[in-house]
């Protein structure tokens, strides 16, 4: 469906005049330039048309829009209020995404972020869906999603929330664009799993994810929902979920939670590369030698906005654990030297300076580790 | 007594101040390290981010009192009132906490290794993320036990604590570490303990009755008479576990791994065992009445005089295994 930007503009115009207009610019601005804006100046002084384009560019598909809005919602002081405002803006941007990509192409130009400039058929979009309803049913889905985005961005990444943000379906098309032939993507998902530490594991993903993605190269259109009858071939058989999954599902649930270091090989990215890590080991460090409320509020502050001891923010940190925060971090795409400066930072514009000064080095000391 | 002058006189030397009363006192970073408040009065009051190491506050009433961030490492707080008290992220750190009245407190993200938990009765409270490693909660005689019943401990660190004889009923242990954790007699009715890693950990004769139980890591784990009727395990890992006398009639297991365990005359009735794999398991004289078995995998297992007359078999794989009546299978 083409989408004219009349129908850009009713949105922009619908959301300016919706009664909830202050809460719902807040609520994009935040989205789009990674921190809270409460100076009406500020926010007037920005044009929703302008919110909208940078929101549309930044959160490629609706998945990505809805999953990120209600993130931040979580976080807010009035969650409450915040999820019907979210719910606004999901319900009218969302019909910006029914557009198809060249809209996107058109009003955005050349600054449209790589994954989506694929421009697919309507068959092979038709194909994706298909790979990633079958793929998000899998029970392994988390190592999926894990294997699928290392052969696309080069880099072992453990959050699957910054995984999602991307979407499996824009990992599935970026992957096709990567790779031309289904031989060199084969190679690829292998070659990752190969070197990595669940190896056998990992192959078995593999296979699921190349069994599934062979369709968008041609030769084998094998109908997904027809896949579990037929066995003949033996690229489905290793896709159906009762053959492989189960035997390694149970080496799966056999892990230890003491996981050593984890790299993909070959990794060129210039973000951080994040190891693999026991959350138990890692908060157990920093509960030896610090206070954990300190390093929560530390943790806080270089995530949000400076700790100003206000009953808002108390809450907020009760709404959140230890685990939650430093996972937040680790998983920023922030560098050690970064969190560390911010960290320092922000200890000396908190009361009892020298304690936080300590609590920032253990922060720094435990995510040395895994950054 | 004013606050101040509680400060001042212990800046002077001066530690005993048992029996004080001081409610709704304010004492927000106060330094008072080794302090005897025995038996004081504190209710409501302020002690966020206070030093109260070594801080003697047996008997003391800190109801509803604020004491997130406050160190209490090695403290005494045995007998004492903390119900609805506030304790995010406080440090407890080998603290006596005998007989202490924690209900329905806040221990989000606390730190309680090696505390001593005897007695006390934490029911309700919220000990999400909490690290408990190495604390004691050994039941010593019948009818005086630790009171968890219905808390959060949903991803606590709960590694290496004796739990023998705890009241974890309805508690939420879900996502939690319990390795090597001692929970026998424990009672687990109704708890959830989905993707908890149980490895190694002591369950003898606990009750698991109607307990959640989904994808946990049960690897080695000793599971000797426990009570697992009506429980929900599906897609758990059981590899290893000694399971012997196990009662799990009713329970949906399907898609469990049971491989090497041993489960000799375990009652299995009317389970769902579906896609279990049974691999060289022990399953001497298991009852298997009405089990579904439909699909699971059990080469080399040993089921001599094992029930399985009535058991649903379809689809098993019976490769090598010793069938009820001795014969093994080719």
């Amino acid at each position: 469906m083409q989408v004219s930007s009349e129908t850009f503009q009713e949105v922009a115009q619908y959301l300016d005049r919706h009664e909830e207009s202050v809460r719902i610019k807040k609520l994009i601005f935040c989205i789009c330039k990674k921190y809270w804006e409460n100076d009406s100046n500020i926010l007037n002084s920005v044009l929703f048309e302008d919110l909208l384009q940078e929101l549309i560019q930044q959160k490629n598909s609706n998945d990505q829009l809805t999953f990120s809005i209600y993130k931040l919602v979580k976080t807010l002081n009035r969650p409450q209020v915040y999820a019907s405002v979210a719910k606004v803006v999901i319900e009218q941007v969302g019909k910006l995404y029914q557009s198809s990509t060249s809209y996107k192409t058109g009003l955005l130009g050349a600054s449209v972020s790589p994954i989506t400039i694929t421009n697919p058929t309507p068959d092979v979009g038709e194909q994706v869906e298909q790979i990633v309803n079958y793929l998000s049913k899998h029970p392994e889905l988390p190592r999926i999603k894990k294997l699928l985005f290392a052969a696309c961005k080069n880099k072992w990444e453990n959050s699957l929330v910054s995984i999602d943000s991307y979407g499996i379906g824009n990992l599935v098309q970026e992957l096709k664009q990567i790779y031309p032939d289904k031989n060199s993507l084969k190679i690829s998902l292998e070659g990752i799993a190969e070197n990595i530490n669940k190896k056998d594991l990992y192959l078995a993903i593999a296979s699921i994810i190349y069994s599934q993605m062979v369709v968008l190269y041609g030769a084998q259109v094998i109908r997904i929902d027809n896949a579990l009858e037929n066995t003949e071939s033996p690229e489905v058989e290793i896709a159906e979920p009762s053959r492989v999954p189960f035997d390694k599902a149970i080496v799966a649930l056999d892990e230890s939670p003491v996981m050593t270091a984890m790299e993909v090989s070959g990794v060129t990215s210039g973000q951080p590369t994040v190891k693999e890590y026991d959350p138990f080991e890692i908060r157990r460090e920093i509960l030896q030698y610090t206070n954990p409320l300190r390093a929560k509020i530390l943790l806080f502050s270089v995530l949000f906005h400076p700790w100003d001891r206000s009953g808002q923010d108390w809450s907020t940190l009760r709404s959140c654990t230890l685990d939650d925060l430093l996972e937040q971090l680790i998983q920023s795409g922030k560098s050690i030297k970064d969190i560390e400066t911010q960290l320092y930072r922000v200890s000396k514009t908190q009361t009892d300076v020298e304690a936080n000064l300590h609590s920032s080095s253990i922060l720094v000391q435990a995510l040395q580790r895994v950054l | 007594m004013k606050p101040n002058e509680l400060i001042e006189r212990y800046a002077a030397g001066e530690t005993v101040f048992s029996g004080l009363r001081l409610p709704g006192v304010n004492l927000v970073g106060a330094d008072l390290i080794g302090v005897v408040l025995k038996g004081a009065d504190l209710h409501g009051a302020n002690l966020l981010f206070a030093y109260l190491n070594r801080a003697n506050l047996a008997q003391a009433n800190l109801v509803e009192a604020n004491l997130s961030g406050a160190s209490l490492s090695q403290s005494d707080l045995s007998g004492a009132d903390l119900r609805s008290a506030n304790l995010h992220g406080v440090i407890l750190q080998g603290a006596n906490l005998r007989d202490t009245d924690i209900t329905l407190a806040i221990l989000l993200d606390a730190n309680l290794v090696g505390a001593d938990l005897r007695g006390s009765d934490l029911r309700g409270t919220n000990l999400t993320g909490a690290c408990l490693r190495s604390t004691n909660m050994r039941q010593e005689k019948k009818g005086y036990n630790t009171n968890l019943r219905a808390a959060n401990l949903h991803k606590a660190d709960l590694q290496g604590s004796n739990m023998k004889g705890v009241d974890l009923a309805k508690a939420n242990l879900s996502g939690a570490n319990l390795q090597e954790v001692n929970l026998q007699d424990a009672d687990l009715h109704k708890a959830d303990l989905s993707y908890a890693n149980l490895r190694g950990a002591i369950l003898t004769d606990a009750n698991l009755v109607g307990t959640k139980l989904v994808g946990a890591n049960l690897t080695g784990a000793n599971l000797v008479r426990a009570k697992m009727m009506d429980a929900e395990v599906m897609g758990a890992n059981f590899q290893n576990a000694i399971m012997t006398h196990v009662m799990m009639s009713r329970a949906n297991v399907s898609q469990s791994n049971f491989s090497s365990a041993r489960i000799n005359h375990g009652d299995l009735s009317r389970a769902n065992l579906a896609n279990c794999n049974f691999t060289d398991a022990d399953l001497v004289e298991v009852f298997f009445a009405r089990a579904n078995l439909t699909g699971a995998k059990m080469t080399g297992a040993n089921l001599i005089r094992s029930e399985l007359t009535s058991a649903n078999l379809t689809g098993v794989d019976l490769k090598d295994a010793t069938m009820p009546d001795g014969r093994i299978n080719s």
